[in-house]
């Protein structure tokens, strides 16, 4: 008997966290569903399913291509910070070298930084970094310079969590593991590349998701860097879809997009948590 | 050994340059070039020749009135918001944070579904997130004043993103609601980056499973929480989107970040606005301070 | 004139170097119809000069648009020539963008009100405007029929017949019934509102024409207290969190008598899907009694960058979008309400776009807020009288204070001069 109390406990525990978690989501998905007179009236469900507004996102606006635009902005950023956190992180949980914590603290001292304090700043660097860069390369590739420049300030941004993040993971990793390794007289690298990856893959992935979604729905500096429609990102992409008219608000294509660049987000993320799993399996840590 | 420590010192500090790179390469410029607006005159006219004019954005007595950044009430009444939003929003989502951690741990057919869940809020781009909540909580057609006088609460629709009364509590719900996610992941990795028998330990059923809970399991994922509240915290206090979509022209809510934007961008003060900005950093900065000094978060820092 | 022997030399300049002269422009405007209307305009332009546009779709949000032209403006960004602008913007980008006076001929004959808004206060055109914002009072022909009603002029007559509609159908059931919906949310629409309000009760235009702050005054006052009894009586509590298509939701559920609303809803009302089809009129707003109707003048110009390097180029397509021919050749498909007078009593124009003629009288009492005379301080002109007048329909203030304090606070905005 208790263990069935157990499960429906169990189970409305997590019931609870879906409906908390997906009816707002739910809601627009509904919403996005609709015409638009009919989004003036509140129900559970969809009076009608019109596939309207996601026609026009996928066919007639350009909307694809700001997908496309984050997820190279994304990948590229990551794949950048990540790496170059992971050495850093363990530079700074494994060795003990006077001004750690100041290095630390100082790399924190970027996440204090309101965005809109440096875009200014950052916008004139933009266009010093477009005159070098247009001297450097040809047409062709002149095209990505925004993107290229909002991969730049997303890593700056990005690297404070990621070091963080991977520093106190790594921190956690018993030490035993790593002095048997320095005594047979593996190289650091060697060390960082045999045996702290497995171990630490569900945390990079973690971070890497993380970070992920950070750069996915970053919108200031998108919005400021980014100036024709072959170069925007999704968030502005969401934020160009205009009313027809002038002072309509377009709910149903909104929510439409929203819809349209969740969803790959959490099939990508489910994908890299079963990664979570595999890596802790795999991995030796136990003890 | 000591040739091996010493190369070891070496490496690290060669595996730290890459990251200096970055962080010297594009934060320097911006960060001394906010420091300088500060100190001048700049409007939009004069933006890139701007005049020297000292401490005035900050402080100046002018014909027996006060005036700057410091004087201003209206810069006081944010710094007071964003603290408020910040203490109550990150506190919340701490606790829903991990319990969605604990909740997200159970094995069985629910599994991914609660995973899956759990990502959705955070996935959504705050600029359709706000979009949605306005929406939902509009006064006649928001579904929330739908049920709440379908179940009898209230009479009357109400515009909660609006009301004086209402909207701050409103703002910390809706950032609970897609930030939640954020701590539970990261203390999710925690969670599972613990040794199994741990975490078989805390597995006792009853009111004895929190006891366990806050005695085995909580010191060991203590780490990961910190993290998740420092990168929380600060993000808190640099709230932005949120509250200017939401509410981009009511005192009631503005935070710190929204009164240094309206300065610079739509009043085209950049200095003072500038000076605005420099002030909130060193705000938030002799916050994070105090918070990692208090909850010794530095010792984290410290080889055992 | 000069616009001939300009297109003369492009059209030739074309035919002698084909490729070699043809300039590239860089075009920054939003998108929707009226995007599609400029981009239509543009493409025969091309066709006849031989040069080439390239479009910067700016967001959707007139504030996002407003950042981004001010971070390229105070970078004095040479990439973008031209930049499509709000009828405010004038006093505030007038030192970035060119002064096309000199270049102007038939559009020196766009309606002077129009015009007002696009000229600093040093007298200089910064801007072309292609279509002007009206705003109106709809209401519900089919109820005041039913309760045999007038169509009202003033704002007391408005609210007498709002309350007894009101009144009268949630009797009858409809218990979703209100008087007026309107825009109350603390944003740039409440200043249009509530610039309605006050100038219609004769209480000035917060910033007169010479610089003098006008807006402590008995008249004023009496407007935004009107205001604050419509909260909760005639207008849903929630109205001071309304925006354009808050108002517009409730009207097209059948949910309301009247509205202020833009010529925007005209079209969207009249849809299918809408309760009220057909069932609706529009009149110019009401006065209060030591006043005459006034709307807030809304709309969009074009305006060229003081940093573009291909000005020229860039005047004559500004001066080809904001030209009668343009206005007629769109009018029909795009329904813009038209700068120039006699537009508005074309018989042709009016079979297609029925609301034309219905614009006259409301365009005739259009006020632009006063944008010109504040220069640069408008931006925070504006947010202190809608903060005020947010105050005052909350019920945080009665209006003489709020308007003793607003005085205060822009006195303090002026210092030494606008």
């Amino acid at each position: 008997m208790n263990k069935v109390y157990d499960k429906i406990f169990k189970y409305s525990l997590q019931m609870i966290v879906i409906i908390f978690c997906v009816f707002p989501f739910y809601y627009s998905v509904m919403t996005s569903l609709e015409g638009s007179s009919a989004v003036f009236e509140p129900n559970f469900f969809p009076t009608e399913i019109n596939p309207k507004n996601y026609n026009y996102l996928l066919f007639e606006h350009n909307f694809p291509q700001t997908i496309l635009n984050s997820l190279f902005v994304a990948t590229v950023t990551v794949s950048i910070s990540i790496t170059i956190s992971y050495f850093a992180a363990w530079s700074l949980s494994r060795v003990n070298f006077k001004g750690r914590s100041m290095f630390l603290f100082v790399i924190l001292a970027i996440s204090m930084f309101p965005q809109i304090a440096v875009l200014t700043g950052m916008y004139q660097l933009f266009l010093n970094f477009k005159d070098f860069y247009f001297n450097i390369f040809d047409l062709r590739v002149k095209g990505v310079t925004s993107l290229l420049w909002l991969c730049f300030t997303y890593t700056m941004f990005n690297i404070p969590f990621t070091v963080w993040v991977l520093t106190t993971f790594m921190k956690g990793v018993p030490k035993e593991i790593e002095e048997a390794a320095i005594v047979d007289g593996a190289s650091s690298f060697l060390i960082l590349r045999k045996i702290f990856l497995p171990i630490m893959t569900p945390a990079i992935f973690t971070t890497a998701i993380m970070a992920m979604i950070a750069v996915w729905n970053e919108f200031l500096f998108a919005l400021t860097f980014t100036a024709t429609n072959s170069d925007r990102t999704i968030t502005v992409g969401i934020a160009l879809i205009n009313g027809t008219i002038e002072y309509e608000v377009p709910w149903g294509s909104i929510m439409a997009a929203s819809v349209i660049v969740t969803v790959p987000l959490v099939i990508i993320t489910l994908l890299l948590q079963g990664r979570i799993m595999s890596g802790l399996t795999a991995g030796s840590i136990k003890g | 050994m000591k040739s091996v420590s010493q190369l070891r010192k070496r490496t690290a500090l060669i595996f730290l340059i890459p990251v200096t790179i970055v962080l010297l390469s594009s934060a320097l410029y911006p960060l001394i070039s906010t420091l300088y607006l500060s100190l001048t005159d700049a409007e939009l006219e004069n933006f890139l020749d701007p005049n020297y004019v000292g401490f005035i954005n900050y402080l100046e007595n002018y014909e027996g009135m006060w005036y700057g950044v410091l004087a201003d009430s209206l810069f006081w009444n944010s710094v007071r918001n964003t603290i408020v939003f910040s203490v109550f929003s990150v506190s919340l989502e701490v606790i829903l944070g991990i319990s969605f951690a604990l909740i997200m741990l159970i094995e069985n057919k629910l599994k991914w579904f609660v995973r899956a869940a759990v990502l959705i809020p955070w996935a959504i781009p705050t600029i359709v997130s706000a979009r949605m909540f306005e929406w939902m909580l509009q006064d006649q057609f928001g579904i929330f004043n739908y049920i709440l006088i379908g179940i009898g609460i209230i009479e009357q629709g109400k515009a909660w993103t609006t009301d004086p009364q209402t909207s701050m509590i409103v703002i910390i719900i809706i950032d609970a609601w897609k930030t939640s996610p954020f701590v539970a992941i990261l203390v999710y990795a925690g969670l599972k980056a613990l040794p199994n028998e741990v975490l078989e330990a805390g597995k006792v059923d009853g009111t004895n499973g929190i006891t366990q809970f806050y005695y085995i399991i909580f010191p060991l994922i203590l780490p990961a929480i910190a993290v998740a509240i420092v990168f929380r915290g600060l993000d808190a206090l640099r709230v932005f989107d949120l509250i200017y979509l939401i509410n981009a022209g009511s005192k009631d809510i503005m935070s710190m970040t929204v009164y240094a934007r309206r300065e610079m961008f739509e009043y085209s003060h950049f200095g003072f606005g500038a000076a605005a900005s420099t002030m909130l950093t060193l705000i938030i900065g002799v916050i994070a301070v105090i918070f990692i000094q208090r909850t010794r978060l530095h010792k984290l820092d410290e080889m055992e | 004139m000069k616009n001939i022997v300009l297109s003369l030399f492009a059209s030739l300049a074309f035919l002698f170097s084909l490729n070699a002269t043809a300039i590239e422009l860089n075009f920054a405007q939003g998108g929707g119809s009226q995007g599609q209307m400029t981009m239509e305009l543009t493409a025969e332009w091309e066709k006849k000069t031989g040069h080439k546009v390239n479009f910067l779709e700016m967001p959707a949000s007139t504030s996002d648009q407003y950042v981004q032209y001010k971070t390229w403006l105070s970078a004095q960004n040479s990439d973008v020539d031209i930049y499509k602008v709000d009828n405010v913007w004038a006093g505030e980008f007038g030192t970035q963008l060119i002064d096309l006076k000199p270049y102007l001929d038939e559009q020196l004959e766009i309606m002077p009100n129009v015009l007002s808004a696009y000229t600093t206060a040093k007298g200089e055109i910064i801007g072309l405007p292609y279509s002007v914002g009206i705003p109106m009072l709809y209401y519900r022909t089919d109820l005041l029929e039913k309760y045999n009603r007038d169509v009202p002029e003033t704002w007391d007559e408005m609210t007498e017949t709002a309350q007894f509609i009101q009144d009268k159908e949630r009797a009858a059931g409809n218990d979703k019934m209100w008087g007026f919906v309107w825009q109350g949310n603390a944003y740039e629409g409440l200043t249009c509102d509530a610039l309605e309000w006050v100038a219609s009760h004769g209480g000035g235009m917060i910033v007169e024409k010479d610089g003098t702050i006008s807006i402590n005054n008995a008249n004023a006052a009496a407007a935004l207290d009107m205001a604050a009894k419509w909260v909760g009586t005639i207008s849903p509590e929630g109205v001071i969190g309304y925006k354009e298509e808050d108002a517009r939701g409730i009207w097209d559920q059948g949910n309301a008598v009247f509205m202020r609303n833009w010529p925007y809803a005209w079209s969207l009302s009249n849809k299918d899907e809408s309760a009220v089809k057909g069932k609706f009129d529009v009149v110019q707003l009401p006065r209060g009694p030591n006043g005459k109707s006034t709307s807030t003048m809304g709309g969009w110009g074009y305006a060229v960058s003081k940093y573009s390097e291909k000005q020229e180029v860039a005047i004559d397509l500004v001066k080809f979008l904001s030209n009668r021919d343009a206005q007629h050749a769109t009018i029909a498909e795009y329904s813009m309400p038209p700068v120039y007078i006699e537009i508005y009593d074309n018989k042709e124009h009016a079979e297609t776009y029925t609301l034309l003629p219905l614009l006259k009288g409301p365009s005739q009492a259009l006020l632009p807020r006063p944008s010109a005379q504040t220069s640069g301080k408008w931006p925070q002109v504006t947010v202190a009288f809608y903060t005020a007048a947010h105050e005052v329909i909350t019920g945080k203030k009665d209006g003489t204070t709020a308007v003793a304090e607003l005085e205060k606070a822009l006195k303090k905005i002026k210092g030494k001069g606008w």
